[in-house]
């Protein structure tokens, strides 16, 4: 394949490596410094060296080049992006650095606005444009900033595809020190290969990279591959072609489709998570103490809107550097602020009705409707939780399987939650007197344990509990003074469904509940796609069929517990 | 014939002949307007639906969070038939069925404007007839009762977990009935009605005729069920509240007797819903939230459970303070409600048909000493 500029690379590829020295700016100055002379030959190389540096500045100067926005005064290269007018209509020229952006500033200290016919022209030509553009692409191609070279690499694949960077990215797949990149590289090789017409007799290598990307597993090829078998003069390429094409895309079909469930499986467990962490806290003060507690789910809202407070003192009160810490400092804030909510209502409503069930279900939504009333009054119906930055990233596990770190914090934190209260209920004393409690109240009072205080701290616990999972929800979702109305009936659901015997039961269930909706969410059955909504009638349908035959849920008490 | 009534009834049927007399009085005289009328006809269809959810909560003891589910689904079935005959005329489809306006509010079309190719989708056509439409409003919601109770009950779902299924349940419905491919005018609801039964739904007498309807169907109701409790069936139902194993063990099957009130206190809401449509003008999933399941739930509550006047008293007794104070204090009335809610559970687990018995008249005295 001819390159067609005619640029004749042998492609500085150490140049990827960081290694290499940068030359000093005042190089690059005289480098752009030639883009003003005389000689269309000098001008090109310069071009050509310019790209060579992978310096990412060039990238915006370049552009500029390309707009006609560079120009010559006093002996100096100058970028005027854009000219200003002043009172006597005389067109004024600010000037900026051509390679920081930064005014250019003049003896009073002040940005330098010559008159614009003071300026020398020196606007690229037709093929110094062309040249400019390439520049860019090989610049990126060439930055030692691996995230700009893998970008570069991917763009050169993309239609309309970049030619004249094959030889480049051929160097670039076999030597970068990347495997990423030199995997991306080799993609965007095979795909201009893929999407280049070459004449009839000689398209056997074109077929054949279909069949490399398809072993490749490339998802970018699908497109690609799909709308050439669509077209209807595909056929003068013959059978051989669309048969390999045909393999080429039901080969990464199923790689799709496998990348996909586990997409949906994922999100799923990470949805499932934040069921188990509001499910735990309603197990223990509906399983154990019997209270159905409806503003659990607004002691969520409580968590979330803790996170949010200290996102706000954090912003408003410390220093820049220190904003990552507010999600840490949050954590312990977002517990406690819902465990201190829920020791109030059960010291005002819920210790008056540890014997009428329904009525505190009553109670309690009341109290849900002036929980949330409050915090639409204090701060707003709109209000924005932002990540930090260290949960905003993500990790490829497998190729094209990409897990977000937000949804991987969210199970860890559910898994800690899990470990969190296993330990409280099993190995301390409290939790023994929990337990002591919960099956027997008065045979507990007589062996001295305090139920009344008991009942307060498990209370205030499963609060603190439904705060966490408000807290982990500011990830993933929006905050509202009515966001725990979504996830109120769901946990309920969990903890139906789970039974109230056991912490495993909640987990499986919430797990269970989580993945199923996420999975059956995308599934089609010939024209009909199960939708969100659906998915969740489905699994509500799937949840009252299971009820019918273990109404005490799936891990339901034994023995004398049972009865109670 | 009163004299052995409690407090609590004798209040509902002197609100009754208030209702029968005093409105129209009032009404004809000018002291309200007809906006107040139509309000109160409103509260009425909601007296009835609470009067269906006291006959399964207050007397079989089984929570349900799903009165609001059929109530709307009665409101969608009397919203099905005005739609038919409401909104501009004009648009025929292929087998010469009028399309209703409002199905057809959606994206791409606007208001009236149907595809070529449109069809009324066969689950609409039987609402164009009234008596069918009346029919099916009452039998749709106790089927689907029906089959609810059936399941639930007979496995033995017991008390919280019933109402947290139930709960579930109404949420489902509201997704679907929200969803704007169900042919059912998603989020937007049922509205551009203009008549019921060929008569002027905007016009004053039409309005009145309905408060006086809604309000003979809330006396037939509150008879009905007060027969229907003092037979040996409602012996049965507050046995089934009160010692449910027991009474299995007696021989009788208590989900029968569930699922047969669950069905008929489905049925009341679906006749609410009926009534209360064609008075807002409008039908939407909103009815079916949870936040509506649970008020229909706070009205018999405060009204007092199990006395069947309760729900009346709750019903309109509720809606006249949240209408009194939302004019006045918007931000108020969340709090008032929630207050309402944990003040009556926690004070006044009785609710205002309890406090009304706590007032002894004299003739109460009397009685006793002729005793």
């Amino acid at each position: 394949m001819a390159v067609v500029t005619g640029w004749t690379f042998s492609p500085p590829v150490a140049a990827a490596d960081s290694s290499v020295d940068k030359p000093s700016d005042t190089a690059l100055l005289e480098q752009i410094a030639t883009l003003a002379g005389d000689d269309a030959a000098a001008r090109k190389q310069a071009l050509f060296d310019l790209a060579k540096t992978g310096d990412s500045r060039l990238e915006t100067f370049l552009e500029n080049y390309r707009d006609g926005s560079v120009y010559l005064w006093n002996d100096q290269i100058v970028v005027c992006a854009e000219t200003e007018e002043d009172e006597d209509f005389n067109e004024l020229a600010p000037l900026t650095h051509p390679l920081t952006g930064e005014p250019v500033l003049g003896d009073d200290g002040k940005q330098v606005k010559p008159d614009v016919s003071d300026l020398g022209d020196i606007s690229p030509n037709r093929d110094e444009r062309k040249w400019a553009a390439q520049a860019n692409f090989f610049l990126r191609l060439l930055s030692p900033d691996a995230e700009v070279r893998l970008s570069g690499a991917k763009k050169c694949g993309d239609p309309p595809y970049n030619i004249d960077a094959v030889e480049l990215l051929g160097e670039i797949a076999q030597k970068d020190s990347d495997n990423n990149i030199r995997h991306t590289a080799r993609e965007s090789l095979l795909l201009i290969r893929l999407g280049t017409d070459v004449p009839l007799g000689q398209a056997e290598e074109r077929w054949a990279a279909a069949g490399q990307l398809a072993e490749m597993k490339s998802l970018r090829a699908l497109p690609i591959l799909e709308e050439m078998l669509r077209d209807e003069g595909f056929s003068k390429h013959g059978q051989a072609a669309r048969e390999q094409c045909e393999k080429a895309v039901a080969l990464i079909n199923s790689h799709q489709s496998f990348v996909n469930w586990v997409g949906y499986v994922f999100q799923g467990l990470s949805l499932g998570s934040i069921l188990i962490i509001m499910a735990l806290g309603l197990a223990i003060t509906f399983g154990l103490m019997g209270v159905i507690n409806m503003a659990h789910g607004e002691l969520m809202m409580v968590g979330a809107f803790t996170t949010y407070v200290i996102q706000q003192l954090f912003v408003n009160y410390l220093p820049q550097g220190m904003f990552n810490w507010y999600y840490v400092v949050a954590l312990p804030s977002a517990f406690l602020a819902a465990a201190f909510v829920g020791w109030l209502i059960e010291i005002a409503v819920v210790r008056h009705l540890y014997r009428r069930p329904l009525e505190s279900l009553l109670a309690t939504w009341g109290v849900s409707i002036l929980l949330i009333q409050s915090a639409r009054l204090i701060f707003g119906d709109n209000i924005g939780v932002n990540s930090p930055t260290w949960l905003r990233g993500n990790v490829e596990v497998m190729q094209d399987v990409i897990l977000p770190f937000n949804r991987l914090f969210i199970i860890a934190l559910c898994a800690l939650c899990v470990a969190m209260i296993y330990t409280l209920i099993n190995r301390t004393k409290l939790g023994l007197r929990m337990r002591a409690t919960m099956q027997n109240r008065d045979m507990a009072d007589s062996l001295g344990v305090n139920t009344r205080r008991i009942d307060s701290y498990t209370f205030a616990f499963g609060s603190g509990l439904a705060g966490l999972a408000g807290y982990a929800l500011t990830l993933i979702g929006g905050v509202t003074p009515d966001m725990g109305q979504n996830y109120i009936v769901e946990s309920f659901l969990v903890v139906v469904t789970g039974g109230v015997g056991e912490l495993l039961g909640v987990i499986c269930s919430g797990l269970g509940l989580g993945v199923a909706t996420k999975v059956i969410e995308p599934m089609q059955f010939g024209d009909f796609t199960v939708e969100a909504i659906w998915a969740k009638v489905f699994v509500l349908a799937c949840v009252v069929a299971f009820i019918q035959f273990k109404p005490a849920g799936l891990f339901p008490p034994k023995g004398r517990l049972a009865d109670v | 014939m009163f004299k052995d009534k409690p407090n609590h009834e004798l209040f509902v049927w002197g609100l009754f002949l208030f209702g029968l007399i005093g409105i129209p009085a009032l009404y004809f005289s000018g002291t309200i307007s007809i906006d107040t009328v139509n309000m109160l006809g409103r509260y009425l269809a909601f007296a009835i639906a609470a009067i269906g959810l006291d006959l399964i909560w207050g007397y079989c003891g089984v929570l349900s969070l799903c009165q609001a589910l059929f109530f709307a689904l009665g409101g969608y079935a009397m919203g099905m038939y005005l739609a038919h005959h409401g909104g501009p005329e004009g648009i025929i489809d292929k087998d010469g069925w009028k399309l209703p306006a409002c199905l057809f509010v959606v994206y791409p079309y606007d208001v009236g404007e149907a595809p070529g190719d449109a069809m009324v989708p066969w689950f609409w056509k039987p609402f164009f007839s009234l008596p069918l439409t009346v029919l099916l409003g009452v039998a749709l919601p106790g089927a689907a009762a029906a089959v609810i109770g059936y399941f639930g009950f007979r496995s033995r779902v017991r008390g919280v977990y019933f109402a947290i299924l139930t709960q579930a349940i109404t949420v489902a419905g509201w997704l679907v009935f929200c969803m704007n491919n169900m042919k059912l005018c998603g989020t937007n609801g049922l509205t551009r009605f203009s008549t019921i039964a060929g008569f002027d739904l905007s016009s004053h007498s039409v309005k009145f005729g309905l408060y006086l309807i809604t309000l003979i169907c809330l006396i037939g109701v509150f008879c009905l069920c007060r027969f229907l409790v003092s037979t040996r069936l409602g012996r049965v139902l507050v046995a089934v509240r009160d010692d449910e194993t027991n009474l299995r063990f007696f021989g009788y099957k208590p989900y029968m007797f569930k699922m047969f009130v669950f069905a008929l206190g489905a049925a009341l809401g679906g006749l609410g819903g009926m009534l209360y449509t064609p008075q807002m003008g409008i039908v939407t999933p909103e009815y079916m939230t949870a936040k509506w399941s649970i008020l229909f739930v706070i009205w018999v509550a405060v009204g007092g459970r199990g006395t069947l006047s309760g729900a009346v008293l709750g019903a309109i007794g509720v809606n006249l303070v949240y209408n009194f104070l939302t004019t006045r204090w918007p931000e108020a009335w969340p709090f008032v409600q929630g207050l309402l809610f944990v003040g009556v559970v926690l004070l006044f687990p009785k609710g205002i048909a309890g406090l009304l018995d706590l007032i002894r008249f004299k003739r109460l005295a009397k009685r006793g000493a002729e005793a």
